[in-house]
């Protein structure tokens, strides 16, 4: 009989890790990503958006010298956010052009950007 | 042995060249791994994208030609294995609370006696961690504060740039440099092939700052079991020639670091001193450019007396076809001379240990894109060579490990994620003057010739 050295506590403890209840919500509404290049437009819009939104900020660009795991967590944890709020499409690339199923993309934080966002989490 | 060399290379062309000309360009647009693909999307869309699963597949045949025989194994016959079958799980357990791990197996389709493996089929989970993105649980400006991530439990050891650069697939080359196999234990003994990456228990801080118009700095400070080793030398390898006439000798190889990794599932250090890896890492805005800096120490021996220190330089250039990888790395080891660990019969001037000694290893190399085409332009030709050069000698009369290599491959994207790749080696020993006796009689030769298939495909 061949060894089989996986080793079934291992096993257990990832598969309880991963499908788990999800109780821990993220609970954000809207993650801005940008670039450096695009830092003012993401805190204008960070600062216009209604208060009563859950507003956080993600620089892609630190995804440059992310492991292979990092963007991959990177994307799952943003696909939680009701909304992700792409500052142009340039960080997308580093996100490994994922299509994010509730993203928009936005261009300079005027007020037809953030009528765009607060539509998207409605 | 010339004639087979030259008959392996050409088999290889020609087989290459027959499956570009014949392989229809309709198959660009196929997709095997589509129905794969499916199904992780299903768990992440499930899942509201908690659960992130990843993996790809790589099989090889392998052959050498002018390595010695082993007793217990004969890689200048061909090796048939599924090399690498890997599964990677990234799961979010809050905005900023992650956990990850990989499933690693592998099967043996040689003959055992040829790859002297123990089992045909091994799994294990490579790695397993937590991460806390500190800065964002406390809500810091990242722009002004700079990112800190603090990563726990079986972690991938930040050191050079190779390690961390799994999955393998996201390379040009399935071959593996010296600096990732005989220095920085990347890669584990050549036949075991398992556990690709060097991980270890403990912590790792990783702070990142972007500055706009300078670029990306990356520092990673760890604290981590470390290398070590039960025995009194740190590379404590034997292997055991088949000499024929000359009999079975037992001899220290002297092949580097690999050994003195811990097992996948082992939480416990040779001695209770811990290791501290710092790697230091920039990426300018101008250029698309990572170079970075990175320094080990820690005590390999039981009683802690020992250091292993180890410093290295990396450096990645890549454009949109164009790339370039480099790595130089150096371990100091303080040794006691004058301990021969070998207790079978073996040439005591090969086997007895000389006292501190360095390691050496770098590499270079280069690929280029020179074909594009299919849907997008998403099917491709790459070519890739690479020169690389190791010591790991501890002034030993021999060891084979002291030897330069260069490396030719072309790799082919033929159809969506799935990757062909042809690779063809050959090393040079550099004191194979003094090699000894049942070296050669078990077939040791100066140059040491490597042609590798192998078929990768990812989702």
């Amino acid at each position: 009989m061949e060894k089989v050295i996986i080793n079934s506590r291992f096993l257990l403890l990832i598969l309880l890790i991963a499908f788990s209840p999800s109780s821990i919500a993220t609970g954000v509404d809207v993650y801005l990503v940008y670039l450096g290049a695009d830092k003012s437009v993401q805190k204008q819009l960070k600062a216009d958006l209604p208060g009563n939104l859950k507003v956080k900020a993600y620089n892609a660009g630190i995804l440059t010298m992310a492991d292979y795991s990092g963007k991959q967590k990177a994307i799952g944890k943003l696909s939680q956010a009701k909304v992700v709020a792409l500052v142009t499409e340039k960080p997308l690339a580093l996100l490994e052009n994922h299509q994010f199923k509730n993203s928009v993309v936005i261009s300079n934080g005027d007020q037809a950007d953030i009528d765009t966002i607060i539509a998207a989490v409605q | 042995m010339k004639i087979k060399r030259h008959k392996t290379y050409q088999r290889l062309a020609s087989f290459l060249l027959l499956a570009f000309i014949y392989t229809p360009n309709s198959y660009s647009a196929v997709d095997p791994m589509s129905s794969i693909q499916a199904i992780t999307k299903q768990i992440f869309d499930d899942t509201g994208g908690r659960v992130n699963l990843s993996g790809y597949i790589n099989g090889h045949v392998m052959n050498h030609d002018g390595a010695p025989r082993l007793t217990n194994k004969n890689i200048n016959n061909a090796l048939y294995q599924l090399r690498e079958a890997s599964l990677f799980a990234d799961i979010i357990l809050s905005d900023s609370l992650f956990f990850s791990t990989e499933l690693e197996m592998s099967y043996d389709f040689t003959d055992k006696n040829d790859s002297g493996r123990d089992s045909r089929f091994e799994g294990l989970f490579n790695y397993y961690y937590f991460d806390l993105d500190v800065s964002n649980a406390l809500d810091w400006d990242t722009d002004e504060t700079g990112s800190l991530r603090v990563r726990t439990g079986r972690i991938l050891v930040p050191f050079l740039r190779y390690n961390e650069n799994k999955p393998s697939f996201k390379q040009h080359l399935m071959s593996q440099p010296f600096t990732a196999w005989q220095i920085a234990p990347v890669n584990n003994a050549a036949i075991s092939y398992q556990q690709f990456g060097w991980t270890d228990t403990g912590v790792s801080f990783n702070w990142s700052y972007i500055r706009d118009d300078v670029g990306l700095f990356d520092v990673k400070l760890s604290i981590i079991n470390g290398l070590g080793s039960e025995s009194d030398v740190l590379d404590s390898n034997s292997i055991q020639l088949d000499a024929g006439m000359m009999g079975t000798p037992t001899v220290r190889p002297r092949d580097g670091l690999a050994n003195a990794r811990s097992e996948w599932d082992s939480f416990n250090d040779v001695n209770d001193d811990k290791a501290v890896v710092i790697q230091t890492s920039f990426s300018p805005v101008s250029t698309p450019l990572n170079v970075g800096l990175s320094w080990y120490k820690g005590a390999w021996d039981k009683s802690g007396d020992k250091d292993l220190t180890m410093y290295g330089a990396h450096l990645d250039y890549t454009t949109t076809d164009w790339s370039l990888k480099a790595e130089y790395v150096k371990a100091d080891v303080d040794q006691t001379a004058g301990i021969n660990v070998v207790t079978a019969m073996g040439p005591a001037a090969i086997n007895t240990s000389t006292g501190d000694y360095s390691m050496q290893a770098w590499y270079v190399e280069g690929a280029y894109t020179f074909l594009r085409y299919g849907e997008s332009n998403e099917n491709n030709l790459v070519g890739v060579l690479r020169f690389d050069e190791v010591e790991t000698n501890d002034k030993a009369v021999f060891t084979p490990f002291n030897r330069s290599r260069i490396t030719v491959g072309l790799e082919w994207g033929f159809i969506r994620n799935m990757r062909l790749r042809a690779e063809v080696q050959r090393s040079k020993l550099d004191d194979f003057s003094a090699a000894p006796g049942p070296y050669i009689s078990a077939g040791g030769d100066e140059h040491i010739d490597m042609a590798m298939l192998s078929l990768i495909a990812y989702f």
